[in-house]
């Protein structure tokens, strides 16, 4: 026999309670000599604890929330609580799960006693330690106490932040910020389900019972009929889903929704979207590519003069511009200012008078501009701000109409530490294969203004094949 | 804060399995090993802002089990001890630098093990399931332990094959 038959062998018995004094002497020495042999100790050892831990979990994957379980103890006639006692209880609420998107969920007695079926409550194990340790910081956490319903609660694994920690999903409330783990459902009493795929990133709203933030990842839902001007809500990055009530699945990405309804409709509104999804149907947000992020870096000039023709496209010359990170500009009043700029420009006008005009450019190259529909920019300017977009001007904001020039006063004065951001959008017709730039004009109101900003971040949107909304 | 609390989450979650499987190696396969692993993860939450972000968080995450698992024995006065100081750092050492292949595995065992057939099921189901030990699993197979014992490890080493290969069978 070899070694590595061997080292079978002595895990073998290990695992089934089988080794002797003298094997596990033996397998002492080939874990401490042998690095290989520890790795493949470390895998079996790894199947083991697995196969052990969702064998003895599935008792432990319910998680009621505290105000279920108060209203169940005022009126225990009305309501079905997922619990009547404090501690775990066999995850019942599961077997009433049947179809949903077309799968068939494991309901019953007999499918949970499939390896499978059961396999899937196998890290409930670390569910109940991460239930116990947010127990025990909930008492180290403020939040707050207000319910969120009569009954809503979570199955299955999850874990749940809010305030300053972690927090007990015994004590759900307004605000709470899940991270599914394996099978977490969030439950309603009127029988709504959203069944959440792991890792999927769900915000219950503060002040709306009905209303949760999917920032990432998969639902499939479950939605009972809702009451007439009441329906659940589910917004996304980049859409917001209204539901009266059906069947269907929602896939939040960074930077698009994808809904499939299954049965009944739903409502789908995004930019430029406000449809009614109908059984069988598909809908996809607006595609949307970062051009330029917000901390992007900028060639800038401060110094008020006038430039000559060519600034605003690519290949100009930058000598004597200054270059930095935004966001940019100089406000000496301002309370911890190296936070609020990444680049302080504008220095040698403190207590003078300062130019009129700062310049913006910044470089970017795109090798495809098919499906670019249009562009978003989310600018926060002081005080106004012309956008030109290879020397073709896509729009301003906070500035008079007609000829600009750089002595061209902004509209308005904005507040000092007004960060506000201004979503403008523009046709992106501009945009083009290859190095694009984009320039940027800031005018102050006057020469004696205390201080200076621009942010800038540019995206473009564009449809998902075979989805484009209907005209 | 809530970064940190996202980070720790997703370091934590990404590194509790193997953190599970080592301590329960070491301390067995009981209410204790639970125990640990909630001390554990309370001190990782409390210690986490002294956590050095540079270093791995298995690295950072084992080397405070350690303590934990020593901190048990001498608490418990069980005292036991399962492997000698040098296998249990090998093994830790080996967890460690299999932290992903091991969550890879924990993804696909559930598909690898659809493709077992009735009788591995059933055995599986019998031993893990059902809790049986060898001698009542012998007995209902009228076959013996020795016998039972290398069945489930060939299950079980089909189950490593199958989780460990890169592309779908």
């Amino acid at each position: 026999m070899n070694s590595s038959d061997r080292l079978n062998d002595l895990l073998e018995s290990w695992c089934d309670g089988l080794i002797t004094p003298t094997m596990a002497s033996e397998l002492d020495q080939l874990l401490a000599s042998d690095p290989v042999a520890a790795r493949r100790a470390a895998v079996y050892f790894d199947l083991h604890r697995i196969l052990l831990e969702h064998a003895t979990s599935k008792e432990q994957v319910v998680l009621p929330i505290e105000t279920a379980r108060r209203v169940q103890d005022s009126n225990p006639s009305q309501h079905r609580s997922p619990s009547n006692s404090s501690g775990p209880r066999k995850h019942a609420g599961s077997q009433r799960l049947t179809k949903v998107s077309g799968r068939t969920k494991a309901s019953g007695r007999n499918s949970s006693h499939h390896p499978r079926n059961s396999l899937r409550f196998f890290a409930a194990g670390s569910l109940l330690l991460l239930t116990v340790v947010m127990v025990v910081l909930f008492s180290l956490s403020p939040s707050s106490d207000k319910p969120i319903a009569p009954t809503v609660w979570l199955e299955g694994q999850a874990t749940v932040l809010q305030g300053n920690g972690l927090v007990s999903p015994n004590a759900l409330t307004p605000g709470a910020h899940f991270i599914a783990g394996s099978n977490a459902v969030l439950c309603y009493a009127d029988g709504s389900r959203f069944q959440l795929k792991p890792d999927s990133s769900l915000s219950l709203s503060e002040d709306n019972e009905k209303q949760v933030r999917l920032t990432r990842g998969v639902i499939d839902a479950q939605v009972a009929r809702q009451p007439q001007g009441k329906p659940f809500r589910i917004i996304t990055p980049s859409a917001e889903l209204v539901v009266v009530g059906t069947q269907f699945r929602v896939i939040a990405e960074p930077e698009r929704t994808l809904l499939t309804v299954d049965e009944g409709v739903v409502q789908f509104i995004s930019a430029g979207i406000n449809e009614l999804v109908k059984a069988g149907g598909r809908q996809a947000s607006h595609q949307r590519q970062i051009l330029i992020p917000s901390d992007a870096t900028w060639s800038y000039r401060d110094d008020g003069v006038a430039l000559s023709k060519g600034w605003q496209i690519s290949g100009f010359d930058e000598k004597n511009w200054g270059h930095g990170k935004a966001p940019l500009g100089y406000n000496p009043e301002a309370p911890n200012r190296e936070k609020t700029y990444a680049t302080i420009i504008g220095k040698q006008f403190i207590q003078q008078r300062v130019p009129l005009v700062t310049y913006f450019r910044h470089e970017f190259t795109l090798s495809s501009i098919s499906g670019l529909r249009r562009l978003v920019a989310h600018l926060r300017r002081d005080n106004g701000a012309v956008l030109y977009l290879n020397g073709i001007e896509l729009g301003r904001d906070g500035m008079p109409t007609g000829p600009i020039s750089s002595s061209t006063p902004a509209l308005e004065e904005v507040g000092d530490y007004n960060n506000s951001v201004h979503t403008l959008i523009f046709p992106s017709e501009a945009l083009r294969v290859g190095v694009n730039c984009l320039t940027v004009q800031i005018h102050q109101t006057d020469a004696y203004s205390s201080d200076m900003l621009f942010e800038l971040e540019l995206i473009a949107e564009s449809f998902e094949p075979n989805s484009a909304p209907k005209p | 804060m809530e970064k940190a609390q996202e980070q720790f989450v997703a370091q934590f979650v990404a590194s509790q399995g193997s953190l599970r499987s080592y301590i329960q190696t070491l301390v067995g396969y009981s209410a204790d090993a639970d125990d640990v692993m909630q001390e554990l993860s309370l001190t990782l939450w409390r210690e986490y802002e002294h956590y050095d972000q540079t270093r791995p968080f298995i690295a950072w995450a084992f080397g405070i089990a350690k303590n934990h698992i020593a901190r048990w024995r001498t608490k418990s006065a069980i005292n036991r001890r399962r492997f000698s100081p040098e296998a249990e750092a090998a093994l830790a050492v080996a967890y460690g630098q299999l932290e992903d292949e091991l969550r890879e595995r924990r993804t696909v065992l559930a598909d690898c093990m659809e493709r077992l057939g009735q009788q591995a099921h059933q055995l599986l189901d019998q031993r893990y399931q059902q809790n049986f030990d060898l001698n009542k699993m012998a007995e209902l197979h009228k076959s013996s332990v020795n016998a039972i014992n290398k069945k489930l490890g060939r299950i079980r080493q089909v189950l490593i094959d199958c989780t460990g290969r890169t592309e779908p069978i």
